[in-house]
């Protein structure tokens, strides 16, 4: 199997292990499934970057960055069309807006794994009520499984 | 600007090669592609020359917010290689090597004096190095100059 493959293969994991730990009625598990969503969407990136590299597109060095704006750099060439239709202005927002809630060495930034301080000061865990929304997790729900049907459309028409 | 000398010259087979700067319109067109596309902008792109493949073309970006934003752990930027395409017309064996940062990295990358700067400044000190965009903001410049070592100006 190709790096591409094994990683489109646990970015179906990752959707199956969000829908599993979400329970509407316990906000407990909202950052579980937001992690998870959060993990599927950053391995889509990194999968049409393996594709790319695999069908001799371009040679990458260190793509495994977490910084997923510099890897649209390379998505959105003109020799990589019709990627940039998949990767335009708007989903990179929202994608990047998503990035922002993986943990980070910070103890101010909202994550999904590690408790918080918010502008108050007080510590907030990520599963606390109130830190992760319904209509937020319903939206990077939608955000990963279109990001993944429009990849895989993509990438069937570019590397038939 | 940094080098303006005209290096192109006529190999063996009677196919030119093009050295430095010969690719500074592509290279200003790429940039302003990637302006037009990125969410997040460039801030800084510089198109210099390696002596270690002086055929090749070299671009280097600064992208995304200023701001806190994740280091590669391994001192290492992303670096992406292509031959020539349509879009980018290469002479015969050329390639295309672009260095991607963020403005978090770059700072740590200058800090820990990594082979991407230090590439860079040896470019610089051959004259081979120039701004091909520059974000007008004060943290831009101050990263700019601290990568340079001096004033940049930005290539007309």
């Amino acid at each position: 199997v190709t790096e591409s493959k094994a990683l489109f293969l646990q970015v179906a994991s990752d959707l199956q292990a969000a829908e599993l730990v979400y329970v509407e009625a316990d906000e407990a598990t909202y950052c579980q499934a937001a992690a998870k969503y959060q993990q599927a969407t950053e391995k889509i990136v990194k999968a049409v970057c393996a594709s790319v590299e695999e069908k001799g597109k371009a040679t990458f060095q260190n793509r495994y960055t977490h910084n997923l704006g510099t890897l649209f750099t390379v998505l959105t060439l003109p020799n990589l069309k019709p990627l940039d239709t998949v990767f335009d202005a708007s989903r990179q927002t929202q994608i990047n807006s998503l990035m922002q809630i993986a943990p980070t060495r910070s103890t101010t930034l909202r994550n999904t794994e590690y408790p918080f301080q918010d502008a108050a000061g007080e510590w907030q865990a990520p599963a606390t009520k109130g830190v992760f929304s319904k209509v937020e997790v319903t939206g990077y729900a939608f955000l990963s499984s279109q990001l993944l049907t429009a990849t895989k459309a993509v990438l069937a028409e570019l590397f038939p | 600007v940094w080098g303006n000398e005209k290096l192109a010259v006529v190999g063996w087979k009677g196919i030119d090669i093009v050295h430095y700067p010969h690719y500074q319109n592509q290279v200003a067109n790429f940039v302003g592609f990637h302006r037009q596309n990125l969410a997040e902008g460039v801030l800084l792109a510089l198109y210099y020359a390696s002596a270690e493949a002086p055929e090749d073309v070299f671009l280097f970006e600064v992208v995304g917010p200023i701001g806190e934003d994740t280091v590669s752990p391994d001192s290492q930027m992303l670096q992406v290689e292509f031959a020539s395409t349509p879009d980018f017309p290469l002479a015969d064996g050329g390639r295309l090597h672009m260095t991607i940062t963020t403005p978090a990295e770059l700072q740590a990358a200058i800090a820990g004096n990594w082979h991407e700067v230090r590439e860079i400044r040896q470019a610089v000190s051959r004259q081979q190095c120039q701004v091909a965009y520059k974000e007008e903001k004060l943290e831009v410049g101050e990263f700019t100059q601290q990568l340079l070592g001096q004033e940049a100006k930005v290539a007309a």
